[in-house]
């Protein structure tokens, strides 16, 4: 019989709160961790970014116990312990393996100590403090690494040869990443406003998130099935999506053979708030025939987390689906795409009980994953 | 029920497989925008294909160690002030890990699965298990893996300051990797079974689905040959390849055990005799 994969646990460590619960409420009250910066990272242009606080982020940690590793590896630390205890499974077994998704690691420590660059060796350095012997997987496939990460476990769990799969992705800025899509002129001065007509660009963010996904015959009714996932490529251009959402539509069609679009909740989209990623996302959701379906974006709470962003906004649909909500899109006011789909601007209530997570990323790479509740089919 | 999977073709560039004539290869605009390491990845998978008739693959896998570290490097120098260059968004563009693996789905017009692994030393393994996967679960008919490493002298010093043993012998010195197999699900034409691919603790594992290979490769083999980097393990699996394909073993099994730092296995059998 076809196994399924769930979701047993999560978190989400990002400057909103330190669990999956305190992140999910401080969404429903539509506050957000995205502020002005000034002289951040030595930056002298301003910009805008939901960071952590370093030294509440040290004092956490402290008090945990943890020390000795840099801010990307405490992150991931924090996060993969809480969700470990949750879901009651012993990390350093030989049936659990850890993937961690991260897009730029250590980026910015390439000038200052050039031995922890790779992002496996703080990977490694992670998952030792776990107890596993085995080196972990790394994904680092742009930003649709949370979703890449999600749907590989998802294949290494259904292989048989583990039991339980630990995804975790961080992402921690740096003068690396701002400058970098500063040069692109793709962030916005001011908060993002995904898929409205204002919109001009988008804001960084840091957080890590985690998920620990088992196996069985039968989705528990109590958990959150990945039902399946795909990922595809524009095959268009290195940086700028496809004009006619090429690869995002496959990705939707693949999923939506799992589905009717008539179950989904809502759809949770990728919503940068760049002109031309939203304006994609709507060529793509019309192809796939889901413009009447609800699409939210979370970006404005939590800014473009990348290698966390997968991950980090599925724990928060699962967790708004759970409580019959769709949650609004923040910043979003006036429509700003040329196809018409059915944006939420405030939270909005529903009764079903699967939702679309999807993403897209530099080298036209897009990903899109079904998630149903468990029993609800 | 699960497929076997097949290698159809490979192409490399090494110490011992020089780059080919570039010229007229691609346009001159766009050429002005690759790296060395972009026109070598194009140039192996484009030869990949051709040599086993696929246009275009249902899936691209890619294995990198640091990805395209030299446009990472022209990015953050001026910005440790090192430089006095502008920042230039094309490094940024093309800074990313899966760079490579998306230009070459650009240039094939692939729509399907493309996913990059940064697994250091046993990268390319990762990306060739995952494309093994997919194939034996019927995901996909074709996969084109490819391992491209290049090499910068920032980067070199910095191995040879905190990195690795024994980089500074002329047997040892750093290099760097282009390599790209097809992998199907048809054994017509091809060159050899892909056998069996283990990473990690369970490389060294009796789990291994041949206990008793007739043939043996290990870095000891090919490292003084092709030099080391983080793919170099790439261009053993292009020798064990051909080394069964030519009927010198029935199978094959290449060891990895990269530094001491992550351990691979791949079993290769032989398709003579079938």
């Amino acid at each position: 019989m076809k196994q399924k994969v769930y979701a047993v646990a999560g978190n989400i460590l990002s400057p909103l709160g330190f669990t999956a619960e305190e992140n999910f409420r401080a969404v429903v009250e539509g506050r957000s961790g995205v502020a002005p910066q000034e002289g951040t990272f030595g930056i002298p242009e301003p910009f805008c970014a939901s960071l952590f606080d370093r030294g509440q982020v040290a004092e956490y940690a402290a008090a945990e116990g943890i020390t000795g590793y840099n801010l990307f590896e405490t992150l991931l630390i924090l996060s993969i312990r809480d969700a470990v205890r949750r879901a009651g499974i012993d990390a350093a077994s030989s049936r659990v393996a850890f993937v961690i998704s991260s897009i730029k690691g250590n980026v910015e420590e390439l000038g200052e100590d050039e031995s922890e660059v790779p992002v496996t060796v703080s990977a490694g350095h992670v998952a030792a403090f776990f107890g596993q012997n085995a080196a972990p997987l790394v994904v680092s496939n742009a930003c649709i690494s949370g979703l890449s990460a999600l749907i590989h476990a998802r294949r290494m769990l259904l292989s048989g040869q583990y039991d339980y799969v630990v995804v975790a992705g961080a992402e921690v800025q740096s003068r690396f990443i701002v400058s970098g899509f500063q040069s692109l002129k793709a962030l916005s001065p001011e908060p993002c406003r995904p898929f409205d007509a204002e919109r001009c660009g988008l804001n960084l963010g840091e957080a890590a998130a985690t998920m620990v996904l088992a196996r069985a015959e039968a989705c528990p009714p109590d958990c959150w099935e990945l039902v399946d996932g795909a990922t595809r490529n524009d095959a268009n251009h290195i940086s700028g999506p496809s004009r006619t959402g090429e690869g995002s539509y496959k990705a939707l069609r693949y999923v939506l053979a799992c589905c009717d679009p008539e179950e989904l909740a809502f759809v949770n989209v990728h919503g940068t708030s760049t002109l031309y990623n939203d304006e994609m996302e709507s060529i793509a959701l019309h192809r796939a025939g889901l413009s009447d379906v609800p699409l939210n974006a979370l970006k404005g709470f939590f800014g473009h987390t990348m290698g966390a962003a997968g991950i980090l906004e599925s724990l928060i649909s699962m967790q708004a689906a759970d409580a019959g909500i769709v949650p609004g899109t923040l910043g979003f006011g006036k429509m700003g795409v040329s196809y018409p789909v059915n944006v939420c601007a405030a939270n909005r209530t529903t009764d079903k009980h699967a939702f679309i997570k999807l993403l897209s990323g530099f080298g036209g790479c897009n990903a899109a994953l079904l998630f149903r509740k468990g029993g609800a089919r | 029920m699960e497929r076997k999977v097949y290698i159809k073709a490979l192409s490399r560039i090494s110490l011992r497989h020089p780059d080919p004539d570039y010229t007229g290869m691609f346009p001159v605009m766009e050429a002005r925008r690759m790296s060395q390491l972009m026109k070598r990845a194009l140039a192996v998978s484009k030869q990949a294909l051709a040599l086993s008739d696929v246009t275009v693959p249902d899936a691209i896998v890619t294995g990198t160690g640091l990805g395209c570290i030299a446009n990472t490097e022209q990015f953050l120098r001026p910005l440790l002030g090192l430089s006095d260059a502008p920042l230039r968004p094309t490094h940024f563009m093309q800074s990313t890990h899966n760079t490579i693996s998306s230009l070459i789905a650009i240039k094939l017009g692939c729509h399907g699965y493309n996913a990059t692994y940064s697994q250091g030393g046993i990268s390319f393994e990762s990306a060739l298990l995952d494309a093994f996967l997919q194939l034996r679960l019927r995901m996909v008919d074709t996969a084109l893996v490819g391992a491209f490493e290049e090499m910068t002298p920032d980067y070199a010093a910095m191995l040879e300051k905190t990195g690795w043993s024994g980089v500074r012998t002329d047997d040892d010195r750093l290099s760097e990797t282009a390599a790209a197999m097809l992998l199907t699900a048809s054994p017509d034409g091809a060159l050899c079974e892909l056998a069996d691919i283990r990473l990690g603790a369970e490389a060294a594992s009796t789990t291994m689905s041949c206990p008793a290979p007739t043939g043996h490769l290990t870095r000891a083999d090919y490292v003084p040959l092709y030099g080391d980097n983080f793919c170099v393990s790439a261009l053993g699996a292009c020798d064990a390849v051909e080394r069964v394909a030519a009927g010198d073993c029935d199978n094959l099994l290449l060891e990895n055990d990269f530094h001491g730092k992550s351990r691979s296995s791949i079993l290769f059998r032989s398709l003579c005799g079938r």
